[in-house]
């Protein structure tokens, strides 16, 4: 295209002092000026030349990589480097991967130097990186998980892995600065810290990293989003009073749900908060029902295909077992409970092992307490499990604890989900003087398995970074994004409801969705740089892609230098000049 | 060239009118733009704007001079008036150098001029003029109203350009005079913010710019510091007993920029005592063994007064316990000044009258030099013990007897002798002595009211003493030493865990409990024991006697009383109706309903801020004060929160005042009960997979 225009307009010059060529000679004039418009073209497109090629690598120098890496780099082969990248020699300097692959066309593959690929160049590289010889990592933190956002007043974790401080510890300070947690480096680095969000609203932790000799190695914020509660509608039916009942009414209520409960204390006397119809109009508008085996013996045939219905439309069932193998409610309850798909067992291998010792076959005795998996405050307080399982292909576990049992079982069910509780002492952790610790496990419970009312969170790619795109996901139609103090800007959510958004401030932001506002974070240029790093690599070694699938020719086009042409056009020029200078000159005389 | 004197003197006249036009069309808008930089950038980028305009105007101007030549003005006049008939340019030429026909024509152009001016200047063209000036109007306008008002002036936004009306504080100087006790010098400081020691007097010296008519010192609690015009300063003093925030109030003059400033107040600390020998609290008599060293060292932050040693020896034989005390002055070697001092002390058995079975109790009580009452540390009580032969027949009984020290309080009846004893005496001492004596019983009261309390499973010794720290609050001898009132109000308060993470609801879960008839009687004992501490610690034994004696008579009665039970689980359950029982009878019966209570609500205020304080709304500043200001009259930890409150307040724009004051708040977060909320729904494709399934497996399955 701008060759032809070129082409044109050279033509159309051309002609033109070839018209106005007059006097003396003429024809010399003509063909010099015929030779300074193929020569300025020339200089302007030179033309290609086909050389054949190795077929090597092009060796991509990004920056980080080390002196030695360097030096161990092969003699021969094409080698560019991306900026910022150390000099090299023969090294050609690339504004991006996409212009050295334009400049290379042959190359092949890539072989990666360095701390890996930036964002922008990914891409271009997909398919194509043969290998990549990562540069060392810089100290500090490289690994980070926390989670994007928690509900207020539940516990949450952090965890991660510091690179170069051996036996360094790790401080977690809360918004006010003060350190809340805090643990030694494990020998790969890692460590695991939790704490509590308070109050709803965004928080910046912040994650201090102290060498052995107690040296600020790093300073990396944490942000948390707290999200407030919504009051779910819980309907609580139970066979009789219990103490992790007693605890679990007082959370509910305490964390502002809307509860109905009906715990039965004797024949046709029951303890009662709100009311607890059970006709399928109630059940529609309950979002979660939580219900034990007795009372679940108690209920009448119809309430429980009302109650199984309910779930199919979406309700949450949470079962919860309370009483022995042998006790004839419990019994029935669970091969009812069967039919919703969680068929229950009393653990044979506990069985089994009891038989051996000459202990009479007795399922209702519990194994030895264990704390729970993944709840950071509950760590240490042992808990006791029931000693029933759950036997079928398509459940999952949703509790699990320390000994490998399962504490809660999960399986959906239509749009609903069922669960099985099988934790026998919960309240333990209350009793323990944890209270977050209690309430933050049930609210997880809640929200795995309650009604599903609530829009998807909005997925952001991780640790978004100033200037850098951010893919944002399930977003809703309405998605905007707001500065700390600046303007709302909207987003433009594709099909999929994804959209990309370049963060031009950093700090705190407010992603809106639907109605819902999820605060997020976005680092600015030198936070974190190490962790930045390691993303950085490791994006880049997911690229490295084993086979070469890109076969070009084994030949190289490469341009012709464009100086002999320019040269050659300011010689012509130059002649021309001087013979149009006599010519006018003549012109003048006479 | 030569030219004549008219043809210079008319050009010059166009020249300056040419001139005068130029610059009446373009200083209007150059005008505008300046004030409107001005007014974006402050008053001394306008002047530079100004100057180069003025430059600008000036090189045009110089310019048009230069323009206006000779050739200008010929061509001027040939085009104004026809009697020139096309040769204005003779008038510029030299008439020497012209042809002969030329310098004619010449001489008639000259005559004509001479003859009827000619007026070359251009005309005012009024029409340019009004559009300029109406432009420049309409620019000024547009700017004014559309033009985003400065940073600088964000004061102005309530209507108040803040940099010139602002009153400026020209000297502040805080003089502190520290007690004279603290042995520490007077100093001045140059700033409103200081640390002074507890009980300072403050006196501040004062000048404004311009000068106010009244100004004074607003304390955070509302107190108010006059100030006091002298010899161009203002002047105002306070002593000062703990941490406080002020502002300077002004009026009759704009307020003082900068907020709240702070005192802190360094709190004297009771001394320190550390006993090096003897070793352990309980010692045993060596053989040989005829006098008992004590050596001690105590330190405080300005200087101990004094120290005495309590000695006690208590004669036991069979039942029967004989107390003997006595009070000895300690001489101490000063090793730091007054502020580290040791004390030796040998005490001489057998002056005593130490004999086997005795138990010699000694405290250490040493006192700073604190005023107007000392701080007073006592250390442990050291018991040197003389064992009594053990008797034969509990030989048996080594593994169970254990040795523990013995809790030391007054019996009831004892509290009745002190009491008889005081009134008996009261002629004899003085006012004041007589109340501490009183106070002390009434203390000792106390220990036995509580000691019976637990006995109900009424809440333990610390929650019992809340609110009851006077300055000279001697209950606190008990507990080893006495603390200055701006200390941490609540000792324990970070180990509170209970109170901060949770709720208690029932705390008589793990409490002993006794039989109905025996509890009804001992909680009539502790009635009669409240009044009784009440009139002794007002200073009136004789108006305390008869719950006293009220209270000893009930004790004894529970002491009659059969028997005890110590239940294991705190579970009160109902008597059951013997009658009804068995029968079948559910007359009466009901559900039970809505035995959850809300829990109290806490601090809203603080955690509605927290969350307004992350968006760009303002908070509801006057809740989150007074939140504050209630945190800070409980628990004294706000004031730090508070200042950053009053900045924030004061700065709408400013996002490091609101970051700050999230920071100071966040520790003032109550933890709330986790929240809970609806599962996420699943996306499109989830939901399709849902109902796919659903389809598939409408029927339940078969269990296993």
């Amino acid at each position: 295209m701008i060759a032809d225009a070129t082409l044109a307009l050279l033509g159309l010059a051309l002609l033109l002092g070839l018209w106005c060529t007059r006097g003396r000679q003429r024809i010399a004039r003509a063909a010099l000026l015929v030779a300074a418009t193929a020569a300025l073209y020339l200089t302007l497109l030179p033309p290609t030349m086909t050389e054949p090629t190795v077929g090597a690598s092009l060796i991509v120098v990004t920056p980080g990589a080390t002196r030695v890496q360097r030096d161990a780099l092969p003699r021969g082969g094409d080698r560019v480097r991306l900026p910022g990248a150390p000099r090299l020699a023969n090294a050609v300097p690339v504004p991006d991967l996409a212009t050295a692959l334009r400049r290379f066309p042959e190359a092949r593959d890539l072989w990666v130097v360095g701390l890996g690929l930036p964002a922008r160049d990914r891409d271009a590289a997909r398919g194509r990186v043969r290998r990549f010889e990562p540069a060392p990592l810089p100290r500090g933190l490289v690994e980070l998980a926390a989670p994007q956002a928690v509900r207020a007043g539940e516990a949450w974790t952090v965890t991660g892995r510091v690179e170069g401080a051996p036996g360094g510890r790790v401080e977690l300070a809360d918004p006010a600065g003060a350190p809340v947690a805090s643990a030694s480096l494990s020998a790969d680095g890692r460590f695991q810290l939790a704490a509590l969000a308070k109050a709803a609203g965004p928080a910046l932790f912040r994650l201090r990293i102290l060498d052995p000799a107690g040296e600020r190695v790093e300073d990396v914020p944490v942000p948390i989003a707290a999200l407030p509660g919504a009051p779910l509608r819980v309907l609580l039916l139970a066979g009789a009073p219990d103490p992790e009942l007693k605890y679990l009414r007082r959370w509910m209520q305490d964390a502002g749900l809307d509860l109905a409960s009906r715990v039965a204390l004797s024949a046709g006397i029951d303890l009662r908060e709100g009311a607890a119809p059970l006709d399928a109009a109630a059940l529609a508008q309950v979002d979660l029902a939580i219900i034990d085996a007795r009372a679940w013996s108690a209920l009448a045939a119809d309430a429980r295909a009302r109650v199984e219905a309910a779930v199919r439309g979406g309700m949450g069932l949470l079962l919860r077992l309370r009483g022995a193998a042998g006790d004839a409610a419990v019994e029935r309850a669970v091969d009812d409970w069967a039919t919703l798909g969680v068929p229950l067992q009393a653990d044979k291998r506990a069985v089994d092992d009891w038989a051996t010792l000459g202990v009479p076959l007795q399922a209702d005795k519990p194994g030895s307490p264990a704390p729970l998996v993944g709840q950071p405050l509950a760590a240490d307080i042992p808990l006791t499990r029931l000693p029933w399982t759950v036997h079928a292909a398509d459940v999952a576990p949703l509790l699990r604890m320390a000994d490998g049992g399962t504490a809660a079982w999960l399986r959906g069910r239509g749009q609903g989900r069922v669960g099985v509780w099988l934790l026998a002492d919960s309240e333990r952790l209350q009793l323990a003087g944890s209270p977050a610790a209690f309430g933050s496990l049930w609210s997880g419970v809640f929200q795995a398995i309650a009604r599903p009312r609530g829009r998807p969170l909005p997925e952001l790619s991780p640790d978004p970074r100033r200037d850098e795109r951010v893919r944002v996901c399930a977003l809703a139609a309405d998605a905007s994004v707001r500065p700390a103090n600046g303007a709302a800007e909207s987003l433009t959510p594709d099909a999929a409801g994804c959209a990309g958004w370049w963060p031009r401030s950093a700090g705190w932001h407010v992603l809106s969705s639907a109605g819902e506002d999820v605060p997020v974070w976005v680092r600015d240029h030198g936070e974190a740089a190490a962790l930045a790093h390691a993303e950085q690599q490791a994006a880049t070694a997911e690229l490295v892609s084993g086979g070469g699938p890109v076969k070009l020719a084994g030949t190289r086009i490469w341009p012709w230098p464009r100086w002999p042409f320019f040269l050659a056009f300011l010689a012509a020029v130059g002649v021309l000049w001087w013979l149009e200078r006599g010519v006018r000159e003549d012109r003048v005389n006479t | 060239m030569i030219v004549d004197r008219p043809i210079t003197r008319l050009r010059r006249s166009v020249a300056r009118r040419r001139i005068a036009i130029r610059i009446a069309l373009l200083l209007p808008l150059m005008l505008a733009l300046v004030a409107l930089f001005g007014r974006q950038t402050g008053i001394a980028a306008a002047c530079a704007a100004a100057f180069g305009g003025a430059v600008l105007l000036g090189l045009l101007a110089w310019r048009t001079w230069r323009s206006t030549d000779a050739a200008w003005l010929a061509r001027r006049l040939d085009a104004l008036d026809p009697r020139m008939e096309d040769s204005a340019a003779l008038l510029t030429h030299d008439p020497r150098r012209l042809t002969p026909l030329a310098g004619l024509q010449r001489q008639r152009l000259q005559r004509r001029l001479a003859e009827q001016g000619v007026d070359a200047r251009p005309v005012w063209p009024r029409g340019a003029l009004g559009i300029a000036w109406g432009a420049a109007l309409g620019v000024l306008l547009a700017g004014w109203l559309w033009a985003p008002a400065p940073r600088s002036a964000a004061g102005s936004a309530a209507g108040q350009p803040a940099e010139t009306l602002a009153t400026r504080l020209v000297q502040a100087r805080v003089r502190i005079v520290p007690p004279a006790y603290t042995g520490l010098g007077a100093r001045e400081v140059p700033a409103l913010d200081a640390e002074v020691p507890a009980g300072a007097q403050l006196t501040w010296q004062l000048r404004f710019a311009p000068e106010p008519r009244a100004a004074a010192l607003v304390l955070h609690d509302g107190r108010r510091v006059p100030l006091e015009r002298g010899d161009g300063a203002w002047r105002g003093g306070l002593a000062l007993a703990e941490s406080t925030l002020y502002r300077v109030e002004l009026t009759g003059a704009p307020a003082l920029k900068g907020g709240l400033h702070r005192l802190d107040v360094i709190a004297d600390q009771a001394p320190t005592v550390r006993v090096s020998a003897p070793e352990h609290t309980l010692s045993l008599l060596a053989s040989g063994q005829t006098e008992w060293t004590l050596d001690v060292e105590a330190t405080d932050d300005y200087g101990i007064a004094g120290a005495q040693l309590a000695v006690e020896l208590a004669q036991i034989s069979g039942d029967s316990v004989q107390v003997r005390a006595q009070t000895v002055d300690l001489d101490g070697t000063a090793l730091d000044g007054t502020r580290h001092v040791r004390y030796r002390h040998t005490l001489d058995l057998a002056a005593l009258d130490f004999a086997e079975g005795d138990d010699l109790i000694v405290r250490v009580l040493v006192r700073d030099n604190r005023e107007p009452a000392p701080n007073i540390t006592r250390s442990a009580s050291f018991i040197l013990r003389w064992p009594a032969a053990a008797p034969a027949d509990v030989a048996d009984l080594d593994g169970v007897v254990q040795r523990t020290l013995p809790a030391y309080f007054r019996s009831q009846r004892q509290i009745i002798i002190d009491s008889e004893a005081l009134v008996a005496a009261r002629t004899t001492l003085g006012a004041e002595r007589f109340l501490d004596r009183s106070d002390a019983i009434g203390v000792d009261q106390k220990i036995l009211r509580l000691r019976y309390g637990q006995f109900l499973g009424e809440e333990s010794e610390t929650a019992g003493q809340r609110g009851e720290g006077g300055p000279q609050d001697h209950d606190a001898h008990e507990h080893g030493a006495t603390h200055e009132p701006s200390a941490p109000p609540r000792m324990g308060d970070a180990g509170d865990v209970l109170a901060e993470y949770g709720h208690t609801h029932d705390s008589a879960e793990a409490a002993t409990l006794l039989d109905p008839q025996t509890r009804a009687i001992l909680k009539s004992a502790l009635a009669e024991m409240w009044q009784a501490e009440l009139h002794l610690r007002q200073g009136e034994p004789a108006l305390a006697l008869p719950f006293e004696y009220r209270a000893l008579d009930f004790i004894k009665q529970v002491q009659q009383a059969s028997r005890i039970y110590l239940a294991r689980v705190g579970l009160e359950l109902p008597v059951p109706d013997e009658s009804r029982r068995l029968s079948g009878d559910r007359e009466g019966l009901a559900d039970v309903r809505g035995t959850l209570a809300p829990a109290t609500g806490g601090a809203q205020a603080l955690g509605q801020a927290w969350q307004a304080l992350a968006g760009v709304g303002a908070p509801d500043w006057n809740a989150l004060e007074d939140q504050l200001a209630a945190r800070q009259r409980e628990r004294g930890d706000a004031l730090e929160a508070m200042v950053a409150l009053d900045r924030a307040r004061a700065d709408p724009a400013c996002n490091a005042c609101r970051r700050e004051l999230r920071a100071r708040l966040w520790p003032l977060l109550a933890v709330p009960p986790p929240v809970t909320g609806p599962r996420r729904e699943p996306d499109a494709l989830g939901r399709a997979w849902l109902e796919r399934l659903e389809r598939l497996h409408g029927m339940p399955e078969p269990s296993p």
